[in-house]
């Protein structure tokens, strides 16, 4: 808190002494890099030469380089540090903060608390009480004042309150976005900031009201899976930045005319950028280290199969069935299930593949551990009802299930989607207890799994808790092979318009 | 010899109790048998228990807890405030590495070759803080520097000798900074800050520009304390989240041997079970076994009883109590050995009775006349008194005697003469016909006629009738002195009505003088004895 204290003196002193020098700024944005040394787009390396080189451009506007995070989590890395390596390499290429999404509680908030330790730039989370302390998360600041060149900026960053369900937190309160940006807003302005920033990943509709009433300046999304965007009727203002492709930098010319701040975006793709070499040679060091570990096979794939995350999310999925019945059979319960959100790989393999270690963690990249729960049969129906509650939203609550079969309708009313479950061939009885193996997350009532909290969990059955990657790792071992299957345990009845 | 054949036995105790002790045997090589199993299962359960199960666990356990103290190790390694400190962790932890190094060549844990990732990876943090503590040695001396500058500017007398100061504290606040926002945003200050030092600025004389340029250097140079906090800030970064991944990595070790042991404890019960179930089954068996087995040789001990000690017993008791033979038959209801015994002892014995009885009778017959012979009269005179003593009743003898049987005999030799007395004696035998008369052979030619019950006329009367009788077989006797040419009997008759011990006595010796008298009559006559 001292430090804090000491560094908004300091800039109010900075933003004073300069305060009519220069009223142009060049801002690089950048989120949602969780997989180093990706293949699919560029990432850090491409990113510290863009940094370089509109740091260098700028001359005599300010540069800022604002981190949309989102980046922590997941991927196979780190499932092995939970994100440590992430910190390293930014603290190579030095945002001047990094706002906190709803990925980096991957591993929840006292890694997230670590993290910010490593970190040697801040980590910036507006609308998130620890309940624990009744103060801002440890390490986390709720807003920054950045100043260079006398240009100064005050950046906000907001999560929406479903993340305490969807990323089952459970010290942490989110505040209500609306009220935390106006409240802030109004408290950088004071601290002498020239414009508001605010980052985000989700979508909330009053950020255009707030853009056009000047309650803030400028808002900035990253949201490469974002399903909002469709949504009629809805026209984004001018300083309102959307990067909804994987593997972009948004790079904002900022200038002051008048009262009001005009900005110019260019979305440049990383890729197209040539990797800065130090970067890249700690991506390389990074990737090697454990290259021995990720490169372990575990099976040939038999047959194609993929994890592209709608199939995940809205469907039956060979690979899931493949979780769910591991699950199952290392638990040794009646049922299992688990959320399509577990499942993050988003690609496809082919038959002959040598499925390997990495992909196990490509795939299941949070530390999720198993645990065994004796649920009624009417907890078991809200469960699968909670699932498909948002199947047009391609959310990562969709049950996928090892044990049962169930009919689900999406055209239907959420909440009225589930029939037909079968046990053995049986309908479910309201009053019977069956036992299920799932997750730790989603036995906490995450994702809105709240029917799960009332069950009673089984520590007998399985006391170690192991990580479902084990539990599948072993399976396949076991099996030599990786061979998935579809058999009609789910069968979603009339289509979604698609 | 034996009235049935062994083949016809339908309850054949020898075959009866063959069965029994062939089951018996049988179940009793069973029971050493499946006890010798049981035994042996017992034994290699105890045997993979001691050399097996308590081995695995207990190392499992000694890994999970070398590995849970060896994160507690690598995280207090990772938190050294000086070398020295670290130097004693190193120790510390490279100890522990290599206690579960032996561990694992000595075949006691597997933690699937992720040792030398734990190693290869603890060697990176400890080359990450070993980079710390040089980089915090080139901040240290730094600091040192600027102390020195400072001492110099405070004693000069320049006219920016505050402003200078003002620099060298910026310094410290750089060397002071947590995160590179404050570093960098200093770094921008002191820039600001140094332009006052230009040659171009106002009031800036020779020492002012040489301070700076010094300070310059200081922080901006080379390896400078800017280069240097930087770096320091990112390696310190990274020896966190080294330190938070080698953590994690031997916890996650840790509790892979966890699962392990749990999984490996889990399958050891599943097997204990099972072994306990089998025991449990064996036991039944083992248990109903040995019931069968007791109740088969109890069986057999009762059927050996009752079927033959207690028939034997019986058999022998009938046998010394001389029970009559269809007495000793009951005791064969069975068709069995025994009874074929019982029954052939049974035989024997009516053989041997039947046989004495041939031979008691041959014993008291004449054997050429087929009449009873002397001493058989002796024996019938004897019973014949104690019954007419008993009875009150009369008893008489007649001594009959062939009249000239020796000039017979002579005559027409032997043969004629045994015929001659066969003739007679069946004469005599027909005459006597009531039950209570007793014929006999009394010597030579001579008969003797018994007869209870009769009075002395009858006796007499019966006499003469004999006499008539004999006459009238015709046997020639051409040689007879008895006036006739037939063969003739003289008869001697005695009566006694008051019988006593003398009885016997007088009979025979009145009837012997009656005979006399009949001789020296003529013959061919019967005279009673008239005292």
């Amino acid at each position: 808190m001292i430090a804090k204290s000491i560094l908004v003196v300091l800039l109010v002193l900075v933003t004073q002494a300069t305060a009519y020098a220069n009223k142009s700024a060049v801002l690089v944005y950048a989120a949602d890099l969780p997989i180093i040394g990706t293949k699919a787009h560029g990432d850090y390396a491409e990113l510290a030469t863009l940094v370089k080189k509109t740091r260098a451009d700028a001359d005599q506007s300010a540069h800022f380089f604002l981190f949309g995070g989102a980046s922590l989590a997941p991927s196979p890395l780190a499932s092995f540090d939970s994100g440590s390596h992430i910190v390293d390499i930014l603290n190579m290429i030095e945002p001047d903060a990094m706002s906190v999404a709803k990925r980096e509680f991957s591993y929840f908030e006292d890694e997230l608390t670590l993290r910010s330790y490593e970190a040697a730039f801040p980590f910036l989370l507006s609308n998130a009480v620890d309940n624990e302390t009744g103060e801002y998360l440890d390490g986390v600041y709720p807003n920054l004042v950045l100043s260079k060149q006398g240009f100064s900026i005050g950046v906000i960053s907001i999560l929406h309150p479903r993340v305490s369900e969807e990323y089952l937190l459970q010290r942490l309160i989110i505040q209500n976005p609306k009220n935390t940006v106006i409240r802030l807003a109004e408290q950088i302005r004071q601290d002498g900031a020239d414009m508001v920033v605010l980052l985000h990943s989700d979508h909330f509709p009053f950020i255009n009201e707030m853009l056009t009433q000047a309650t803030i300046d400028l808002a900035i999304q990253s949201e490469p899976h974002d399903n909002t965007k469709a949504e009629s009727g809805y026209s984004r203002h001018p300083n309102s930045v959307l990067i909804n492709k994987l593997g972009t930098a948004a790079v904002i010319q900022i200038n002051k005319a008048d009262k009001r701040f005009n900005t110019s975006v260019e979305l440049v793709e990383l890729a197209s950028q040539p990797p800065e070499s130090e970067v890249l040679q700690t991506i390389t060091g990074y990737k090697s280290r454990l290259e021995r570990q990720l490169e372990r096979p575990i099976g040939k794939i038999t047959e194609s199969f993929s994890t592209i995350r709608e199939q995940v999310r809205t469907s039956e999925n060979g690979f899931a069935n493949l979780i769910a019945d591991a699950m199952r059979l290392e638990a040794k319960t009646q049922l299992a299930i688990i959320n399509g959100g577990i499942i993050r790989g988003n690609r496809t393999y082919q038959p002959e593949q040598v499925f390997q270690y990495g992909d196990l963690l490509d795939e299941l990249p949070f530390r999720s551990r198993m645990v065994v729960l004796d649920v009624t049969g009417n907890q078991l129906k809200q469960a699968l009802e909670n699932g498909a509650s948002q199947m047009e939203n391609i959310k990562g609550k969709f049950a996928q299930v090892s044990g049962l079969k169930y009919s689900v309708s999406p055209l239907m009313p959420a909440g009225n989607r589930v029939s037909d479950i079968q046990v053995n061939n049986t309908p479910i009885e309201t009053d019977k207890v069956y036992s299920l193996a799932t997750t730790d997350y989603l036995a906490k009532g995450g994702d809105g799994y709240t029917s799960f909290q009332q069950a009673i969990q089984r520590f007998d059955k399985s006391p170690t808790s192991p990580l479902i990657s084990e539990v599948l790792g072993r399976y396949l071992r076991s099996q030599k092979m990786v061979s998935t299957y579809v058999d009609g345990r789910i069968k979603v009845v009339g289509s979604q318009g698609k | 010899m034996t009235p049935e054949n062994n083949g016809n036995i339908k309850q054949s105790i020898s075959t009866i109790t063959n069965i029994l002790l062939g089951i018996f045997i049988g179940l009793i090589l069973l029971l050493i048998a499946s006890t010798y199993n049981q035994l042996k299962d017992t034994e290699a359960s105890f045997k993979t228990i001691a050399s097996e199960v308590v081995p695995t666990l207990a190392n499992n356990g000694i890994a999970h807890s070398q590995l849970s103290s060896l994160a507690f190790l690598v995280a207090n390694f990772a938190q050294a405030a000086s070398p020295a400190q670290m130097r004693i962790s190193h120790r510390e932890v490279t100890s522990k590495l290599e206690e579960i190094e032996r561990l694992v060549s000595a075949g006691s844990i597997d933690i699937d070759g992720k040792l030398a990732l734990i190693r290869a990876e603890f060697d990176v943090l400890n080359s990450l803080i070993l980079e710390v503590f040089a980089l915090q040695q080139i901040l240290e001396e730094g600091e040192q520097n600027i102390y020195q500058l400072q001492s110099i500017i405070q004693t000069s007398s320049s006219s920016k000798r505050f402003e200078k100061i003002e620099l060298l504290l910026s310094t410290l606040r750089i060397i002071y900074a947590d995160k590179l926002i404050d570093v960098r945003r200093l770094q921008r200050n002191m820039e600001t800050q140094l332009q006052l030092f230009s040659p171009e600025a106002e009031f800036t004389d020779k020492e002012d520009i040489e301070n700076s340029e010094k300070i310059n250097q200081l922080v901006f140079g080379r390896n400078g304390i800017i280069d240097t906090k930087l770096s320091l800030v990112r390696t310190r970064g990274r020896v966190k989240g080294q330190r938070n991944f080698v953590r994690r990595l031997i916890l996650d070790v840790a509790s892979d041997t966890e699962f392990k042991t749990y999984e490996f404890a889990n399958l050891q019960s599943e097997q204990a079970e099972k072994l306990a179930y089998r025991s449990s089954e064996r036991f039944s068996v083992t248990l109903t076994t040995h019931i069968v087995t007791f109740l088969i040789g109890l069986g057999l001990i009762i059927f050996i009883k009752f079927r033959v000690v207690s028939r034997l017993e019986s058999l022998t008791k009938a046998l010394t109590q001389e029970q009559k033979p269809e007495k000793i038959k009951q005791l064969c209801r069975q068709n069995d050995e025994i009874s074929v015994l019982t029954k052939t002892v049974v035989k024997y014995i009516s053989t041997i009775d039947k046989q004495k009885a041939e031979l008691t009778q041959l014993s008291f017959m004449d054997s050429l006349t087929k009449v009873g012979n002397r001493r058989a009269f002796n024996e019938r005179m004897e019973q014949a008194i104690s019954l007419a003593m008993r009875n009150k009743l009369s008893l008489s003898v007649l001594l009959i005697d062939v009249d000239c049987f020796k000039q017979f005999n002579d005559e027409y030799g032997h043969v004629k003469g045994d015929e001659c007395l066969i003739k007679v004696a069946q004469q005599i035998k027909t005459k006597a016909k009531r039950s209570s008369d007793f014929v006999a052979r009394y010597g030579g030619e001579e008969f003797v006629c018994l007869m209870i019950g009769m009075t002395c006329d009858e006796a007499l009367e019966f006499a003469e009738s004999l006499c008539t009788s004999v006459e009238e077989l015709a046997i020639p006797h051409l040689y007879s002195k008895a006036k006739s040419n037939v063969v003739t009997v003289s008869v001697g008759v005695h009566c006694e009505t008051d019988i006593n011990s003398h009885t016997e006595e007088r009979l025979l010796q009145c009837s012997d003088v009656a005979l006399y008298q009949a001789k020296t009559n003529g013959r061919n006559q019967a005279v009673r004895y008239l005292g």
